[in-house]
C-alpha cells in the first residue's frame, strides 16, 4: 500500500521532472538557436548594409575630397592666373597712360639683401642698357614693382611676378641672390622671350600655363603662367607669375585615405605629374612620352580622357591586377585633372573588420549563451534534484499518511484471527478508512452477538437434542424391548417392534401380565408427533396398564382412561388404542377398540382373519365420557395375533400409493408361521421395499402374540 | 391439498380437496385457526377429500371442539372412503355427519 501510493506519486514527480527537463532544454537550445541564428542573420544583414554603406561611404568621401582637392589645387592656378592678368592689367595700363607715370628707378642691391624680396631687372640678349631708349622703357615699366611687389606678398603660392618685354626688358619680384643682382655693375642678362611662359602665351594669344618647368633661379619644379600685353594689337610683351609645386605636391603627399590610398595629378598631356604611389601606371612616370590618354588600360585611358574632358565622377579600375575605386575631377584652371584612388579592398576592409569584430562578438556572446544555458541548466538539474529529494520525502510522508491507517487498519484486522474478534480502533483519522474501520468494528461487535447468540442457540439446540435423545430413550426404555419378554412361558410368544418417525414418536405398545394366566395386550397411537406427544403417550401408558392392572374390564379400562387423558388436553391429542386380555388357560381374548387399526389373526393353517368389533368406538381424549364397548373372541392353538398402527397400511410410496391392508394381508399369509421376530421383519423390509426412498412420515409399530399352547398344560410348564 | 372458503352470513363451508395428512394438516389448522372467529356455524365440504389420516381427524377434533360451544360442525358431502376412515377410527360417533 505505502510502496504502490510512494511509487505513483515518485513516478508522477519524475515525470514531471522529466518533462520540466525536457522543456527546460527545449527552450534553453531554442533560446540558443534564436540567439545564434539573430547573430548570424545581424552578421549578414550587417555585411550587405555596411559593405553597401561603406562603398557608398568611402566612393563618396573619395569623389568629394577629388573635388575638393582639385578645386584647392586649381584655386592656386587660378590665383597665379589672375595675378598674371592683374600684371598684364597695370602693364597695359602704364603702356597706354605713359604720360601719367615718371621715371621710376629700382631699388639697388647688395648681397646684404639676399633671401629677401625685391624687384629686379634683367635685359636680354643684344638689349643694349645703355641705350635711351631702353632706360626709357625701363623706367617705365618699374612702375610695376608696386604691383609685383603687392601681388607676391598678397599671394604665398606665387614665387615669383614678372613683366617681360617684346624689346627684351624683363622686371620681377623675387627673391634676392646673387643671380640676380648687379655685381660688378654688370647688368643681368635674362631673356624673358625665350622662356615657355613667353613663347607660348604669344602663340596662344591669351593667358597660358607652362608645363613644369626648372625655376630658372632656383631649379625648383614650378609652374608658369603667361599673359600676353598687346597695344593697339601689337604685341608689348608678356606678364607672368609663378608658382612652385611644392603645395600641390604637398596636396598630393598629405593626402591620406586609407593604407594605400592616394592622390595624383594628371596634365592635360596625360602625364602624371604628382602621384602619392611610386608603382604601377598612375607613379610619375621618367618617360616624357608616357601618356594616360593612350595608355594600354582601356578604363584608366577613358577615365584620363573623361577627366580632362571636364567631367567628374568615380570608376572602378583595375592597375596591376587590383581592383581600385578612382574618383577624378577635372582641374579647369589648368586643364588638369586630380585623381583619388582606393583600393577596392580597402573599401570592404571596415565591413570585414567589423563583421570579424560582430563574429568575434557573436562567439563571445555565442560562449556567453553556452556558458550560460550551461550553468542555467547545471542549475536547473540541481534545483530538479533538490526539488526531487524535497518531493521524494514528501511523498514518503505523504505516502506514510495516507497508509499509515490503513496499515493500522489491516494491523488489527490480521490480528482478529480465530476466536479472537476484539476489534478497537482508538484513532480518530478522520478520513475514509476512519468511517472503514467504524463499519469493521460495529460489523464485529455484531459478529460477536450474533456468535455469542448462535452458541446459545446452538447449545440450547444441542441440550435439546440431549434432551430429545434422552426422551427417546427413556420412552424405548419405558416400551418392553427385552425378549423373550417372559422365558418361563413357553405357552405364549411375543414380539414387537417400535420405529419413531422422528426422534420420539407418538406410538406405544405394551404387554403385561395381570395374573399368572391373563396377558395383557396393548397398541395405541397418539395423534401428533414429537415431545408432546411422546409425553402423552406416557400418560396414556401409564394410565392403561394401571388400570388394567387393578384387573378392570377393557372397557372400563379405556373409559377411564379416556376421561383422564381428557383432562388438561389443551393440545387436542387423541389417541387411538386397541387393548385385549388373553385368559392364557382358556385362550378367550377379550378386547376393546378406541378407533384403532383393527388387528388380524393368523390361523396355524395361515388363514388370515381381520378382527372386527362389531361397533368401533372414537379415539382416547377425543370426548369426555365416551363408552367403549367390550368384545369376546376365542384364540385356538397356534393362533397368532397381530397388532400395528397406522404407519404400516399408511406407508405412502413416492406416487402417493398407500401400503394398504390387501397387501399386509398378503404377507401374513406368507409368513404368518415364521418366528415372531421373523414375520415382523419381513413386513417391515416389505413396506420398506414398497415405500423406496420416499420419507417415512409416521411410526410404525408392531406387536405380534403367539398362542403355543394352554397355560397348565404339561407341556407348557417351565422346566 | 387445497382449501376452499365460502362464507354465508356467520356459516362458513370449508371444501378440502386432495390428502389430508401429516403433512397438510398444519394447513388447515393454521386456517381454521385464523377463521373461525365469529363463526357460529362450520361446514365442511368432503366431496373431494380423498385421504384423512390421523392427523387430519385430529384438526377436525380440534375443530369440532371449538364449534361444539356455538351451533356446531357439520361434515357433507362425505366419500365412502373417508366414511370409512370415520368409522374404522369411530369418529362417526364423535362428527356430525350428513348423511
Amino acid at each position: 500500500m505505502r510502496k504502490k501510493i510512494l511509487r505513483v506519486i515518485l513516478l508522477t514527480i519524475a515525470i514531471i521532472i522529466i518533462a520540466v527537463c525536457g522543456l527546460f532544454f527545449t527552450q534553453m537550445m531554442t533560446i540558443q538557436k534564436i540567439l545564434v541564428d539573430g547573430s548570424q542573420k545581424a552578421s549578414d544583414r550587417v555585411k550587405s548594409m555596411s559593405e553597401d554603406a561603406m562603398t557608398a561611404e568611402i566612393s563618396e568621401y573619395l569623389k568629394e575630397s577629388a573635388s575638393a582637392r582639385a578645386e584647392i589645387a586649381d584655386e592656386e592656378f587660378a590665383d597665379v592666373l589672375s595675378s598674371s592678368k592683374s600684371i598684364a592689367a597695370c602693364a597695359s595700363y602704364i603702356y597706354e597712360n605713359r604720360d601719367k607715370y615718371g621715371k621710376s628707378t629700382l631699388p639697388h642691391y647688395t648681397s646684404q639683401n639676399y633671401g629677401e624680396y625685391g624687384t629686379v631687372c634683367a635685359y636680354g640678349e643684344g638689349v643694349d642698357p645703355e641705350s635711351e631708349e631702353v632706360q626709357s622703357e625701363l623706367a617705365l615699366i618699374s612702375n610695376l614693382q608696386g604691383s609685383l611687389k603687392a601681388i607676391n606678398e598678397l599671394n604665398p603660392a606665387i614665387a615669383t611676378s614678372y613683366f617681360a618685354t617684346e624689346t627684351g626688358l624683363y622686371v620681377g619680384n623675387e627673391i634676392i641672390s646673387d643671380i640676380n643682382v648687379y655685381s660688378n655693375e654688370k647688368p643681368v642678362l635674362f631673356d624673358g622671350r625665350e622662356r615657355p611662359w613667353y613663347k607660348e602665351a604669344v602663340e596662344e594669344g591669351g593667358a597660358v600655363f607652362t608645363g613644369i618647368i626648372e625655376d630658372a633661379d632656383t631649379g625648383r619644379s614650378a609652374v608658369t603662367c603667361g599673359v600676353p600685353v598687346y597695344k593697339d594689337g601689337v604685341l608689348i610683351g608678356v606678364a607672368g607669375a609663378g608658382m612652385y609645386l611644392d603645395i600641390i605636391r604637398e596636396n598630393i603627399d598629405s593626402y591620406r585615405i586609407g593604407a594605400d590610398g592616394f592622390a595624383c595629378v594628371v596634365n592635360s598631356q596625360g602625364q602624371v605629374l604628382f602621384s602619392g604611389t611610386d608603382t604601377g601606371p598612375l607613379a610619375v612616370s621618367d618617360d616624357a612620352d608616357n601618356d594616360l590618354r593612350t595608355s594600354s588600360n582601356k578604363t584608366l585611358a577613358t577615365l584620363t580622357n573623361d577627366a580632362l574632358a571636364g567631367v567628374s565622377g568615380i570608376r572602378l579600375i583595375r592597375l596591376d591586377g587590383e581592383e581600385y575605386y578612382a574618383a577624378f575631377e577635372p582641374m579647369t584652371t589648368v586643364g588638369w585633372a586630380y585623381f583619388t584612388v582606393l583600393p577596392k579592398g580597402e573599401v570592404t576592409k571596415p565591413t570585414k573588420d567589423l563583421l570579424a569584430e560582430l563574429n568575434k562578438n557573436d562567439m563571445e556572446q555565442k560562449d556567453f549563451v553556452a556558458s550560460s544555458i550551461l550553468s542555467s541548466i547545471l542549475y536547473g538539474i540541481i534545483l530538479l534534484l533538490l526539488v526531487g529529494l524535497l518531493a521524494s520525502i514528501a511523498s514518503r510522508r505523504l505516502a506514510n499518511k495516507l497508509s499509515d491507517p490503513i496499515v493500522m487498519l489491516t494491523d488489527k484486522v490480521s490480528k482478529l484471527e480465530g476466536d479472537s474478534l476484539d476489534f478497537e480502533w482508538d484513532t480518530d483519522t478522520g478520513d475514509e478508512v476512519q468511517k472503514l474501520a467504524e463499519s469493521f468494528g460495529s460489523m464485529t461487535s455484531r459478529m460477536k452477538q450474533y456468535i455469542k447468540d448462535i452458541t446459545e442457540i446452538t447449545a440450547e439446540k444441542e441440550r435439546i437434542g440431549a434432551e430429545l435423545s434422552v426422551a427417546t430413550n427413556i420412552q424405548a426404555s419405558m416400551l418392553p424391548s427385552v425378549f423373550p419378554a417372559f422365558p418361563n412361558r413357553r405357552e405364549f410368544d411375543l414380539y414387537a417392534t417400535m420405529e419413531p418417525a422422528k426422534e420420539v414418536g407418538g406410538d406405544f405398545y405394551d404387554f403385561f401380565l395381570i395374573d399368572d394366566s391373563h396377558l395383557g395386550l396393548v397398541i395405541a397411537d397418539v395423534s401428533g408427533k414429537g415431545v408432546p406427544a411422546a409425553l402423552f403417550m406416557v400418560i396414556a401408558k401409564t394410565l392403561i396398564k394401571n388400570h388394567a392392572q387393578e384387573g378392570e374390564s377393557v372397557d372400563d379400562v379405556l373409559a377411564i382412561s379416556n376421561n383422564q387423558l381428557c383432562e388438561g388436553n389443551g393440545e387436542e391429542m387423541f389417541v387411538t388404542a386397541w387393548i385385549g386380555v388373553i385368559d392364557l388357560k382358556t385362550g378367550v381374548m377379550r378386547y376393546c377398540d378406541a378407533g384403532h387399526e383393527n388387528p388380524y389373526i393368523i390361523h396355524s393353517d395361515n388363514t388370515v382373519e381381520m378382527l372386527v368389533p362389531p361397533k368401533k368406538r372414537p379415539p382416547l381424549a377425543a370426548m369426555e365420557g365416551m363408552k367403549y364397548i367390550p368384545n369376546e373372541t376365542t384364540l385356538r392353538k397356534g393362533d397368532s395375533l397381530y397388532l400395528y398402527t397406522d404407519g404400516v397400511p399408511e406407508a405412502t410410496n413416492t406416487d402417493n400409493e398407500l401400503y394398504g391392508t390387501d397387501r399386509l394381508m398378503r404377507v401374513l399369509e406368507e409368513k404368518g408361521n415364521e418366528e415372531l421376530s421373523a414375520l415382523l421383519h419381513d413386513i417391515r423390509k416389505d413396506v420398506d421395499e414398497f415405500v423406496g426412498d420416499a420419507p417415512q412420515f409416521d411410526d410404525i409399530t408392531m406387536l405380534a402374540f403367539r398362542l403355543n399352547g394352554f397355560t397348565g398344560e404339561e407341556s407348557n410348564e417351565a422346566v | 391439498m387445497n382449501i376452499t372458503k365460502e362464507q354465508n352470513g356467520n356459516e362458513l363451508t370449508i371444501a378440502v380437496e386432495g390428502r389430508l395428512d401429516t403433512i397438510t394438516a398444519p394447513e388447515l389448522d393454521k386456517e381454521l385457526s385464523t377463521v373461525l372467529n365469529g363463526i357460529t356455524k362450520l361446514y365442511f365440504d368432503f366431496d373431494k377429500l380423498d385421504y384423512i389420516s390421523s392427523a387430519g381427524l385430529r384438526v377436525l377434533l380440534s375443530a369440532q371442539k371449538v364449534m361444539s360451544k356455538q351451533d356446531g360442525m357439520v361434515m357433507r358431502n362425505v366419500k365412502p372412503e373417508i366414511m370409512e376412515i370415520f368409522e374404522v377410527t369411530g369418529f362417526v360417533d364423535i362428527l356430525d355427519i350428513e348423511n
